[in-house]
């Protein structure tokens, strides 16, 4: 008995929906991060934990400026609020909200403190960054 | 073919109701890895952290044997660990966490607290101040006279609130001060609502002048900076670039000598054409800005 | 054609298959996703180094020559998900559950830098709603309307700083009075200041937009009255930038050296006064090329030969030797979305005459037309 092979035109659409997600495949170049994430390398190296990295895009969409830089005395310096994790912990700068109320817990580590070891507390992408010559600066130090 | 169409139907259903077990993986995963790597980071924050070394300062007793027991706990944890009971693993490090946590909030000393709520009460005290001070300029520029007793209101609140604060009751000093920070920002708000202001360039001496001109010249080198590490032009264009920027430095030192020996306005001059060669340095490197 | 007799029933078959394995192929794309997550399948998932690395190892890439658009970054250099941002440590469990910046922005209205989101916007369309405290939700933030108008020198438009769009997103505690003193006149601002992360910089070129995006700030720009100011106040003859460069540097980088340099080419390369009314080609010529030196050969080059895939030639460009208007119309008023800038604020009419007839007839274009500053007027209303 000969086999009908003809394929219909809906399976022929939903085929090439098939190949077209395998086809885009977006390419990738020279990695940078995202404006305005900070670094924050305080205490970190002491404690042999990966710096953190704050995310300012993610906070923006959920909070004005005011409420953590006025209300929760977050000061607009990058490293210059000295945050521990005692302070968090009793509740002060980022526990103020990461309480479990407001968001997730502490017990989180690992999704605060994902920064490349040693990185130095910085504004990232920031200009600063393009006008200062960091190399000059931490020879300073 | 039912057959298959019916185990397919039965395993898209299963993906649809169990998508939100897998879209967890998106949040905080629970696999071995992650487990592995969280009992690395508790064990940094019961040996090495600002927690622990405050606890071993304080004189408190329970904290100290909270601290050991979060690290009895942290024990087991790495324990099931080894046994590849990751799941119970991370409930044991949470537990671990939580009891640091609550021991946090009884090592926290007096004196942390303190001088945390008085820089509160300093920073706004401050701003009252300085918007008070905007506000009785403002009023008096244009000859307001009426609501002068919500302003007095606002110079007996602040004098409370220093009463309160020099009595170190800190907690009612911040709230009497937060409430007279929002009634001086209300009223200074609907002196000024809708206003322009505009500040005209002029200079009182030439002095003033040069020091405008100055501050325009770095700018100028700091955008070239920029412009060149952002656009790294040619190199053909980069020599003349530097060319450039050699002569405007050279033109900036003559200008500093010349405002050194108080000739002013030849220097404001020679500084304008310093910056005038930065600009064509900066337009030649990519990027347009007027003159 | 002979009628197969079966040939209905196997089209109507085909169809009947067809038909049925549509819905279960449906629901395959439709899981894929979910498979891809679950097992992570696809290359194009976060954290797939491992098995890109296996193939690129073997793959020869093309170099960066046959790179397209080599100056424009591309998107896909911006909002990258953190395991691929360069400082997120993609080792990290807790990297690779953050979720990637692309995915929130995906609604937001797009802005040229930063974040590439313009959140004013944003705010102002409803597509966010940050809250104004951390525990009510429903509070206001108290908006302030008040504008401060700062002049600056030179033809740069003035700065118009508006406390409406400040005050959605911040409190007057935030800036006053520890970044700005709230009195007229009591801040001595400056580019460079900012650019060092103070006054304007302590947010913006860090969280807010950076200072590349001059327009959003200098946005006033000048009166016709001012800039006619503005162009009296020009020093009489200033060193066109051809003849900066070709002037013999001396070794010795010196400032009394170096200005001397200086005035020795000044000296040796003064023109004869043009009359402005009624120049000659011969004086149009003259007069052009050294408002060409001046103002074009940093862009388009010393010979008209621009700078590959940045700025275009004069030399046999299809504008120069096209129509007069077109040519003087992209002169007055520029080119939007290019670095070509409007010069009908910068040079007189008498300039532009000049430098759009020597255009026409140097660097090998010999349309041998003579611009008048009448039509110049004319074109510019």
């Amino acid at each position: 008995m000969k086999r009908n092979w003809k394929i219909s035109t809906p399976v022929k659409f939903l085929l090439c929906l098939v190949v077209a997600y395998f086809l885009a495949i977006p390419s990738s170049d020279k990695a940078q991060a995202e404006f305005g994430d900070i670094v924050i390398n305080n205490f970190s190296d002491n404690a042999g934990m990966p710096p953190v990295v704050f995310p300012h895009w993610f906070h923006r969409i959920r909070f004005r400026c005011k409420v953590c830089h006025s209300d929760l005395e977050f000061k607009f310096e990058a490293g210059g609020n000295e945050i521990t994790m005692l302070k968090i912990f009793d509740g002060e700068f980022c526990g103020a909200c990461h309480n479990g109320e407001i968001a997730w817990t502490v017990e989180n580590c690992t999704l605060c403190h994902t920064g490349k070891a040693g990185m130095k507390t910085q504004v990232h992408n920031s200009t600063m960054e393009l006008i200062i010559d960091r190399s000059k600066l931490d020879a300073k130090k | 073919m039912r057959i298959f169409r019916g185990i397919l139907i039965i395993f898209v259903g299963i993906m649809f109701i169990g998508s939100d077990v897998l879209s967890a993986k998106k949040r905080m995963p629970v696999t071995e890895i992650s487990v592995k790597q969280k009992a690395n980071v508790v064990i940094k924050l019961l040996t090495k952290s600002v927690i622990v070394k405050s606890i071993k300062n304080s004189s408190n007793n329970e904290a100290k044997a909270t601290l050991k027991k979060a690290r009895s706990l942290l024990g087991e944890a790495n324990a099931d660990l080894g046994a590849g009971n990751f799941a119970k693993a991370d409930k044991t490090l949470n537990r671990s966490i939580n009891l640091i946590t609550m021991t946090a909030r009884q090592v926290v000393t007096k004196e942390d607290r303190r001088s945390r709520m008085k820089k509160r009460y300093t920073a706004r005290r401050d701003a009252v101040r300085a918007i008070l001070q905007a506000y009785d300029r403002v009023a008096k520029e244009k000859g307001l006279t009426t609501g002068q007793e919500i302003r007095d209101e606002v110079v007996q609140n602040l004098n409370k609130g220093e009463e309160l604060f020099r009595q170190n009751k800190l907690t009612e000093a911040i709230e009497v001060t937060n409430g007279t920070y929002l009634l001086a920002t209300q009223i200074t708000r609907k002196l000024r609502q809708g206003d322009v202001l505009v500040r005209r360039l002029s200079f009182k001496n030439k002095e003033e002048e040069y020091v405008y001109e100055i501050d325009r010249n770095d700018s100028h080198f700091l955008f070239l900076k920029m412009a060149l590490k952002r656009k790294a032009p040619h190199p053909m264009y980069l020599k003349k670039i530097e060319k450039l920027r050699d002569l405007a430095q050279a033109l900036r030192e003559d200008a500093e000598t010349k405002a050194g020996k108080n000739r002013h306005e030849e220097a404001i001059s020679v500084l304008g054409d310093g910056t005038k060669h930065l600009i064509r340095a900066i337009r030649m490197a990519g990027i347009f800005i007027p003159g | 054609m002979n009628e197969n007799p079966y040939a209905r029933e196997r089209c109507q078959q085909g169809w009947r298959t067809g038909r049925r394995l549509a819905l279960p192929l449906l629901a395959l794309v439709i899981s894929l996703p979910y498979l891809a997550n679950a097992f992570d399948l696809f290359p194009h998932a976060v954290a797939q180094s491992k098995t890109i690395k296996k193939d690129s190892a073997n793959k020869r890439r093309p170099s960066s020559a046959n790179r397209f658009n080599r100056l424009f970054r591309g998107h896909a250099n911006f909002n990258l998900p953190p395991a691929k941002d360069g400082i997120h440590d993609p080792i990290i469990a807790g990297t690779l559950a953050l979720q990637a910046p692309k995915e929130a922005f995906a609604e937001l209205p797009k802005s040229r830098s930063g974040n590439r989101v313009d959140w004013v916007k944003a705010l102002e369309m409803g597509i966010i709603e940050p809250r104004a405290d951390r525990l009510d939700a429903e509070e206001k933030m108290q908006e302030f309307d008040m504008n401060i108008v700062r002049e600056v020198k030179g033809s740069m438009p003035d700065v118009v700083y508006p406390h409406k769009q400040h005050t959605q997103w911040l409190d007057c505690r935030n800036c006053h009075p520890k970044i700005f003193i709230p009195k007229k006149g009591g801040n001595n601002i400056s580019m460079a200041a900012i650019l060092m992360g103070q006054y304007c910089g302590v947010c913006h070129g860090k969280v807010a937009f950076p200072v590349s995006e001059c327009r959003r700030c200098h946005s006033k720009p000048k009166s016709p009255k001012q800039l006619a100011e503005i162009r009296k106040q020009r020093s009489a003859r200033r060193l066109s930038t051809a003849e900066l460069l070709a002037a013999p540097m001396p070794a010795s980088k010196k400032p009394t050296v170096l200005k001397a340099a200086l005035k020795a080419v000044q000296k040796k390369n003064e023109p004869p006064k043009s009359r402005m009314r009624q120049m000659s080609m011969k004086e149009l010529m003259a007069k052009g090329k050294e408002v060409y030196d001046e103002n074009c050969s940093a862009c388009h080059g010393e010979k008209g030969q621009g700078i590959p895939k940045a700025f275009p030639p004069i030399a046999g460009s299809k504008i120069v030797l096209g129509p007069v208007s077109e040519h003087v119309r992209i002169v007055l008023n520029g080119k939007t979305d290019t670095a070509m800038q409007a010069w009908k604020d910068e040079l007189n009419w008498a300039e532009i005459a000049a430098v759009i007839t020597f255009q026409r007839n140097a660097f090998g274009n010999k349309k041998g037309d003579m611009v008048r500053t009448a039509q110049i007027r004319r074109l510019s209303r």
